[in-house]
């Protein structure tokens, strides 16, 4: 049983859009540039990558669950930390260790990857606008934990290398709660989220372990 | 802002004449109540209006200023119908807050009688967190302070002991829901000094006619019933069912009523907590304070109608 209502979910998404109006704007746009270094890898680019994942989960780890979900959800500060730890796998396999690896080549994995970025880009604040949702709470990737965590895993389906399945695990957790929520609440939004996470997962299990060339 | 006892007056006088009235043996129903259905709390004495407001999901509306306007009209609609108890915990997100800032919004709340929760696993932490609920609502002392879903209960309880023999609680409870941990609430019934127990008990959860109730009657412990209507499961559940013909007996003009009358009839409850985000609901479970209260005849009747339908 969740203490809050979908209603006040939304005017809670809807407050924290008005108040980090700018970061709203910005964030899928410059994951939309991530987004590019997977499907057209440049040297340096998974680090890049890394770090801009890393920055999308801590803020919504740090700003959205503490300072927002918090003041409905007791919950809240235990999503932050999960936000928080997935933003530290990111920078130390991505960044650091750069255990993740984009290839040059096509294929199926690159274009799956790409659909579902673009779902969790522009795809699902369309979806929430359709079903009547209000423009003001729509839930932007880099700024809100589904699509952000939907985003991951498709470049994580991108990319090669084993780290990319632990790195899809807190993701995939996030999608689970996220639409066993949607579920209870009846946000249609949030169980879209969870069967195309489960569809991004089922993608990115069956991707592995092919031999590619990375960069 | 601060909350205030009950003052003995003449409706409520009459009104307790009525109340212990009908603990006569009586026919289908107890006597008609004159007025509103005050219950003593068996510590003190003190007499409450039967039907508080419960705030879990209902008053969690964060900062949205259309919500909250909507709280404002629920929360003065419950004080014109002669409201009193009003449950919260800080479990509830931000429904201590609202509470506290619609409050002095709202007019007639001398009748307010405040009760929350210590819910923290962290006994060291659990005076600063209660602390922190009197900030939210203003006040500088509660009504009645529990201890949520036993969380801790032995530690807790002595701190609220020691708050109420310090005036920062007038009365101390502990509290479960869902039907969750009977037997160790029955323990903490039978072993400490408690002024009231909250649990759930409503139409179709009967497990506390068990134990519980019998046992609050027992120890003059005040009995809080949460989930009258399981949230909304009951009022769904019924809702474009037909009224029984004899609902009026029981002084049901709804399906809201006739769930809240059917605990009221119960000789241990002190106050049942129904939650709403609406005035006009609101005013339909205070419907549930003025009429007739049924006897234990006639709520197994109400009992056998339901499980019917």
């Amino acid at each position: 049983m969740f203490p809050y209502t979908a209603e006040v979910l939304a005017a809670a998404v809807a407050g924290y859009n008005a108040d980090y109006w700018l970061a709203a704007a910005l964030a899928p746009l410059v994951l939309g540039g991530a987004l590019w270094l997977a499907a057209y890898p440049k040297p340096g680019g998974t680090r890049l990558i890394g770090l801009l994942l890393a920055a999308a989960w801590a803020w919504v780890g740090g700003v959205f669950h503490l300072q927002v979900f918090s003041v409905i959800n007791f919950m809240a500060p235990v999503y932050a930390l999960m936000f928080l730890a997935q933003a530290g796998l990111l920078l130390w396999l991505m960044a650091v260790r750069r255990a993740v690896v984009f290839e040059r080549t096509g294929g199926w994995p690159r274009r799956i990857g790409v659909a579902f970025a673009l779902f969790a880009l522009v795809g699902q604040p369309i979806v929430a606008l359709l079903l009547g949702g209000p423009i003001g709470s729509v839930r932007l990737a880099g700024v809100a934990p589904g699509p952000t965590a939907l985003l991951t895993l498709a470049l994580l389906i991108m990319s090669s290398g084993r780290a990319s399945l632990a790195l899809a695990v807190i993701p995939m957790l996030w999608c689970a709660a996220a639409g066993a929520t949607g579920l209870l609440l009846g946000v249609a939004e949030d169980q879209g989220l969870v069967v195309v996470a489960a569809a991004a997962g089922a993608a990115l299990i069956a991707t592995r372990g092919r031999p590619r060339t990375g960069v | 802002m601060r909350s205030d006892r009950f003052a003995p007056t003449r409706r409520s006088v009459l009104a307790g004449l009525a109340a212990a009235a009908a603990l006569a043996p009586a026919g289908a129903v107890h006597a008609a109540a004159a007025g509103r259905d005050l219950r003593a709390i068996p510590s003190s004495g003190e007499r409450i209006p039967a039907i508080g407001m419960g705030t879990w999901i209902t008053f969690n509306v964060g900062d949205d200023a259309a919500l909250r306007a909507e709280r404002r009209a629920v929360l003065q609609a419950f004080f014109d119908a002669g409201g009193g108890m009003i449950d919260s915990s800080p479990m509830y997100g931000s429904a201590e807050e609202v509470l506290g800032a619609l409050l002095p919004q709202v007019s007639g709340t001398g009748t307010l009688f405040s009760a929350t929760k210590v819910w923290t696993p962290v006994f060291e932490s659990g005076p600063e967190q209660m602390a922190e609920s009197r900030r939210l609502w203003g006040l500088d002392r509660f009504d009645l302070m529990q201890v949520h879903n036993l969380v801790d209960w032995e530690e807790h309880l002595e701190t609220l002991k020691a708050d109420k023999a310090a005036g920062r609680a007038r009365y101390i409870g502990a509290t479960t829901s869902h039907g969750r941990r009977h037997g160790e609430l029955e323990t903490v019934m039978a072993r400490e000094p408690l002024d009231f127990a909250q649990f759930t008990y409503n139409i179709l959860d009967r497990a506390a006619e068990r134990r519980l109730l019998p046992l609050a009657a027992e120890r003059g412990i005040a009995v809080i019933v949460n989930r009258p209507f399981r949230r909304k499961a009951l009022i769904r559940r019924f809702e474009g069912k037909p009224l029984p013909d004899w609902a009026g007996e029981v002084g049901a003009a709804n399906w809201p009523q006739f769930l809240l009358k059917f605990i009221l009839g119960h000789p241990a409850v002190t106050c049942a907590i129904p939650a709403t985000t609406r005035a006009e609901h609101l005013r339909e479970n205070m419907g549930a304070l003025a009429g007739p209260v049924p006897d234990e005849a006639m709520r197994r009747r109400m009992i056998a109608y339901v499980e019917g339908l």
